[in-house]
């Protein structure tokens, strides 16, 4: 992770993805629940209805069977049943489609606005990858229930399985639930893969209940340049997310965990406090080399987050802007096995509220910003709402670190990054509007884009009526008002109690609030005066 | 002096909706006042708006809306380019001398003071295919493409065909 640049890493993934948003070739559909359709396949399914005989859309009544048509840049959308699927997504056993870049991965996802359940009644996993063919796949709106997978104490079953060689290649799971895997629920690598708002909660306690000590996790990930953003990790047997390999070889560097949440993970809480995970477990947990875990949740876990080495090097990991509160056994804990762990970059971190809030035996670990003193809410709206409050003693608190964008004089501690009021103007094109300028340089753009609140603006010390309040671009707030401003007369602005926020999305449920004090600030005027002279073209003559 | 191509002379002020032949060359005379306060010295140029469209520079050659200055060729009827204006018009005001314009290099600069005024006559061709009962309206603006304060009046002129045959 060396010299990357961290600050837009989000918003260009964001680009990236809107930039490329693919055009689907041809859209099918899996609908077991159907009204008299044939099978396997049927060609007059009109999706509104779920019926067939006055539509013009391919469906099938099995997952499999759509996946036998689905090609680069298709979509299969599956429907929603009254009992789960009972189907596997697997190499070697359906066809797998693939693409060839993210403009044409085929998208295999449940149908706008519903999430279809897959639950084999046996099998050993539920979406199994493993071969260098099984590239640039979008899975999107699905959950995967591991309860009936084969469980055993001899050979893992995972709901989504993944070669361990990195075969796999340019994934993508988005918006996926992951529950009740017998093992981990998600096990092995791949490169250049999103994990996008994965729901991944209550895996590993059938293993554990077999009798295997070690434990398992939400995700067990030996890929290398990947991502996992947002979402949620939670009730599982040991960790919420591991991001190393036992082994020396492959390696997993190279990725980044951002924006998620981990809580509730790990020995004597996960799995409902059944957990009697071998290595303890927690929240996140990265050895090898150069992963990122940037503005993360982890709390109520047993440990909150752990840097330690696994079967290869572990060296220049990076922990920054992590908000780790109410961990039963460490905060943030290096080294803690007493092996080699070198030069772990944590600053600007969050770590209250723990037993002990930080041990570091690391080798060469660089520090900076973290605040491990006071009580968590002496930052944060509450112990479980973990924006920064107004007044937070953690706003501007931070080391300023070279790659990662700030709002202000320095960082904030924590997860959320406070924005700011920068700048307001009328200008003379647009004397009904108030242009006001934010400084939101870490998660842009404010939301919401309209009907904002809690914005008022005055002239001469009189209250103007407003008119609306939108977003223009991607920090500007417009706040019109009904009655033209002025040339030359005194512009203010208050905010209070608005609902605009940064897109940060932590967890895929929480952004920052505006909490910074706005009171009569004054605004530029730049509405021109009446003219001081005037020029008529006043008579004329032909000649 | 009844000026070549005039169909229907106008020694009086504010004539509207002036007729022209094509091939004619006219000559017109704005008068423009400063009021309120003094104005800052101010070059002026001449914009046509052919059938009510955008307001346009004049340009020095014939292109499609087919009207131009008319050069600064020898005309024994019309004073050289640059010639100061005197006081015609019935506007009232201290009167300041503007410039006679032939071409559109010749931007007369103008500084009025309070309640001053000025005349800039400019003298105009139309192309021997303008066509019939198109309009033209002219108006004063600023050098930097910006209009003035205010047009109480718009002075139009409308096409009507040429002389056909002999000339007479």
């Amino acid at each position: 992770m060396s010299g990357r640049t961290i600050q837009y890493l989000g918003s260009l993934l964001v680009m990236f993805c809107l930039a490329v948003s693919p055009t689907y070739a041809a859209v099918r559909y899996t609908d077991k629940d159907s009204t008299g359709c044939s099978t396997p396949s049927d060609t007059d399914y009109d999706p509104v209805t779920r019926a067939c005989g006055s539509g013009s859309a391919t469906v099938y009544n099995t997952i499999a069977g759509g996946l036998t048509v689905t090609t680069a840049g298709d979509t299969l959308y599956i429907r929603t049943t009254a009992t789960p699927y009972n189907e596997t997504i697997r190499q070697g056993v359906q066809t797998i489609p693939a693409g060839t870049s993210w403009a044409n991965a085929p998208l295999i996802a449940g149908y706008p606005g519903e999430v279809p359940t897959l639950r084999p009644s046996s099998a050993c996993e539920i979406i199994g990858l493993n071969s260098t063919a099984n590239k640039y796949i979008h899975f999107k709106d699905l959950k995967l229930d591991g309860t009936n997978l084969t469980q055993s104490i001899s050979f893992g079953c995972y709901n989504v399985s993944l070669d361990g060689n990195n075969n796999v290649t340019f994934l993508r799971l988005e918006n996926i639930e992951i529950t009740k895997s017998p093992w981990n629920g998600l096990l092995g690598g791949c490169s250049g893969c999103e994990f996008i708002n994965l729901n991944v909660h209550d895996n590993g306690l059938a293993a554990q209940q077999l009798g295997y000590g070690p434990g398992n996790n939400g995700v067990y990930f030996t890929g290398t340049n990947s991502l996992f953003e947002r979402g949620q990790f939670h009730n599982n047997n040991c960790y919420g997310i591991r991001v190393f390999n036992s082994a020396v070889f492959p390696q997993a560097n190279d990725n980044i965990v951002r924006y998620v949440k981990a809580f509730n993970n790990g020995y004597g809480i996960g799995n409902s406090g059944a957990s009697t995970c071998g290595s303890g477990g927690g929240g996140l947990i990265v050895a090898d080399q150069d992963n990122l875990l940037y503005r993360n949740l982890s709390t109520g876990n047993w440990k909150g987050i752990e840097i330690i080495q696994g079967g290869g090097v572990s060296d220049d990991n990076r922990v920054l802007h992590n908000t780790i509160s109410g961990n039963t056994n460490h905060g943030l804990a290096i080294n803690q096995g007493l092996r080699t762990v070198t030069d772990t970059e944590y600053k600007n971190n969050h770590i209250v509220g723990n037993s002990p809030n930080l041990l570091d035996n690391g080798t060469g670990s660089v520090s900076g910003g973290n605040r491990t003193t006071g009580s968590v809410t002496d930052c944060t709206v509450s112990t479980s709402n973990f924006t920064q409050k107004a007044g937070s003693a953690c706003i501007d608190a931070g080391t300023i670190i070279a790659d990662v964008a700030y709002n202000g004089n320095a960082p904030d501690i924590g997860a959320f990054e406070t924005f700011l009021f920068a700048f307001c103007a009328v200008e003379a094109t647009t004397p009904t509007v108030v242009n006001i300028t934010f400084t939101n340089n870490v998660a842009p753009p404010l939301l919401p884009a309209s009907s904002i609140t809690g914005f008022s603006a005055r002239e001469d010390a009189s209250t103007k009526t407003n008119s609306s309040t939108t977003r223009v671009g991607d920090n500007q707030v417009d706040l019109t008002v009904t009655a033209a401003f002025s040339s030359g007369t005194a512009i203010d602005i208050s905010i209070s109690s608005t609902n605009l926020t940064d897109s940060s999305l932590v967890a895929n449920t929480t952004n920052q609030p505006f909490v910074q004090t706005v009171s009569n600030q004054s605004c530029t005027n730049n509405v021109a005066g009446a003219p001081s002279f005037v020029l008529t073209q006043a008579r004329y003559e032909w000649h | 002096m009844v000026p070549s191509g005039l169909a229907n002379t106008g020694e009086a002020e504010n004539l509207s909706n002036i007729q022209a032949r094509a091939s004619a060359t006219i000559r017109l005379r704005i008068a423009i006042t400063c009021t309120t306060a003094d104005c800052p010295p101010t070059g002026f140029f001449l914009r046509y708006s052919r059938n009510s469209g955008a307001y346009t520079v004049v340009p020095d050659t014939f292109a499609a809306d087919n009207i131009a200055f008319c050069g600064i060729g020898p005309d024994p009827d019309t004073p050289t380019s640059g010639a100061p204006t005197t006081d015609q018009l019935s506007t009232s005001g201290t009167f300041v001398a503007g410039a006679l314009v032939r071409t559109s290099n010749a931007i007369p600069t103008v500084d009025l003071a309070l309640n001053g005024k000025t005349e800039i006559e400019y003298c105009l061709s139309l192309d021997s295919d303008a066509v019939a009962a198109d309009t033209y309206d002219f108006r004063v603006y600023k050098q930097d493409g910006s209009v003035i304060n205010a047009y109480t009046v718009t002075p139009r002129t409308t096409v009507i065909s040429a002389f056909g045959g002999m000339g007479f």
